[in-house]
């Protein structure tokens, strides 16, 4: 290839990435100026010259003002929600298949690859949110930081109290909810009545699970505030919560009757999945806390 | 690892200058690659692919305007300092010896130290 078929293959490159108006006069000028830079460099040197004076993308878009799609300060938030958004979809089909399917059938792969086109449709609309938010910040910038009310560890211990003594009830009742429905509605007292597969392993963990929630409501509301090693048990207990539940869903029936179980575990799934989010919004919390050395 | 830190933030601080360079030299008419020579001659060598374009950029901004010329050989984009150019380029001059000043009294300092 000659010299000046190097520069034109180069021009080529350059201009059709610039917007149509600008292409034929930038192409006339750089055609000029690298022919005068390889005519005084010599023939022989053309094509290490045109390496250096950049990747053709880079050239094109110092023509320019730069374009981004996201700002740079965004781009942490953004991989942290698109990477976080993708993980709670891909569980929620894990769940989803763990509910809906047993034995032979459940594919848990497959369930993770259908739900690829949700996570497109995650990552597209939070592209399209960034994107709005950055060209809305150009047109007209934000005023910068502003100061948020001082978050604090102290709780409402009147409120959590009232909290615990619901969670303590609503724990009894699930210890025989065929008793405590059979009370108010006889007729429905069957539906309630729990798997004997669940009552021999997965119940007494489920129960052990709870109970522990209640102790940390309970010594919460004792303390009357949130302190370091509390929250550390709470997020450690999160996670534990997380897993029991998800390998309760996908054991094996919970309740005899199937209408009661298929709805139990679709609310169980839920359940799980806003837990997974507050346990990601809590360890966030805590590691800001500990870089503050509260 | 200081050494390749090092390369960038000496082409950072080059990079803080490069248009105050070439406004500086573009009270008179000259195309790029003359203008590049011109930059070279002066100790401020810029490359190519950073030069060229910020032309085209200057002069979309109105700092610059530019005129095709073929009356002394090959068609050639001869840019010089706009009306409004020779104004920043006034009030650039001026930050830039105010910042020197300073600089030199902190670099200076240092030496004393």
């Amino acid at each position: 290839m000659t010299a000046d078929e190097l520069i034109d293959n180069y021009v080529a490159d350059v201009v059709g990435l610039l917007p149509r108006a600008q292409r034929r006069d930038v192409a006339l000028e750089l055609r000029a100026l690298l022919a005068e830079e390889v005519a005084a460099a010599g023939d022989d040197r053309a094509r290490e010259l045109l390496e250096a004076f950049g990747r053709p993308a880079e050239v094109a878009a110092r023509y320019g003002p730069p374009v981004t799609l996201i700002d740079p300060a965004d781009t942490r938030r953004f991989l942290t929600l698109a990477g976080g958004g993708a993980a709670l979809i891909a569980y929620a089909a894990v769940l989803h298949e763990l509910t809906e399917r047993t034995g032979p059938q459940r594919d848990v792969e497959r369930a993770v690859q259908q739900s690829l086109p949700v996570m497109l449709a995650w990552l597209g609309l939070l592209l399209a949110g960034f994107a709005i938010a950055a060209w809305r910040r150009r047109r007209r910038p934000d005023k910068g930081w502003r100061p948020r009310s001082v978050p604090t560890d102290r709780i409402n211990r009147a409120g959590h109290a009232a909290a615990l003594a619901f969670f303590v009830l609503g724990t009894l009742v699930l210890l025989d909810p065929a008793r405590a429905v059979g009370a108010i509605a006889p007729a429905a007292r069957e539906g309630f009545v729990y798997d004997e597969g669940f009552l021999r392993v997965r119940g007494p963990v489920v129960l052990a699970v709870l109970v522990v929630s209640l102790l940390i409501e309970a010594v919460l509301v004792w303390q009357g505030r949130w302190r370091r090693l509390l929250h550390r048990v709470d997020v450690v207990h999160g996670l534990v919560m997380c897993a029991v539940l998800t390998w309760v869903l996908g054991a094996g029936p919970v309740f005899a009757a199937a209408v009661t179980d298929e709805a139990a575990k679709g609310w169980v799934g839920l359940l799980v999945l806003v837990a997974a989010v507050d346990l990601a919004v809590k360890t966030h919390r805590l590691s800001v806390r500990h870089a503050m050395g509260h | 690892m200081v050494g390749g830190a090092g390369e960038k933030l000496e082409q950072e601080l080059r990079r803080g200058v490069v248009v105050l360079a070439v406004l500086s030299q573009l009270r008179t008419l000259r195309y790029g690659y003359e203008l590049r020579q011109s930059l070279v001659e002066r100790g401020m060598p810029i490359e190519e692919g950073t030069l060229y374009p910020l032309l085209r950029r200057l002069e979309a901004q109105g700092v610059l305007r530019s005129e095709w010329r073929t009356a002394e050989g090959p068609p050639r984009r001869y840019y010089a300092l706009s009306d409004d150019g020779a104004k920043l380029f006034e009030g650039l001059t001026a930050t830039w010896r105010g910042l020197n000043t300073a600089m030199d009294d902190l670099l200076e300092g240092e030496h004393d130290r």
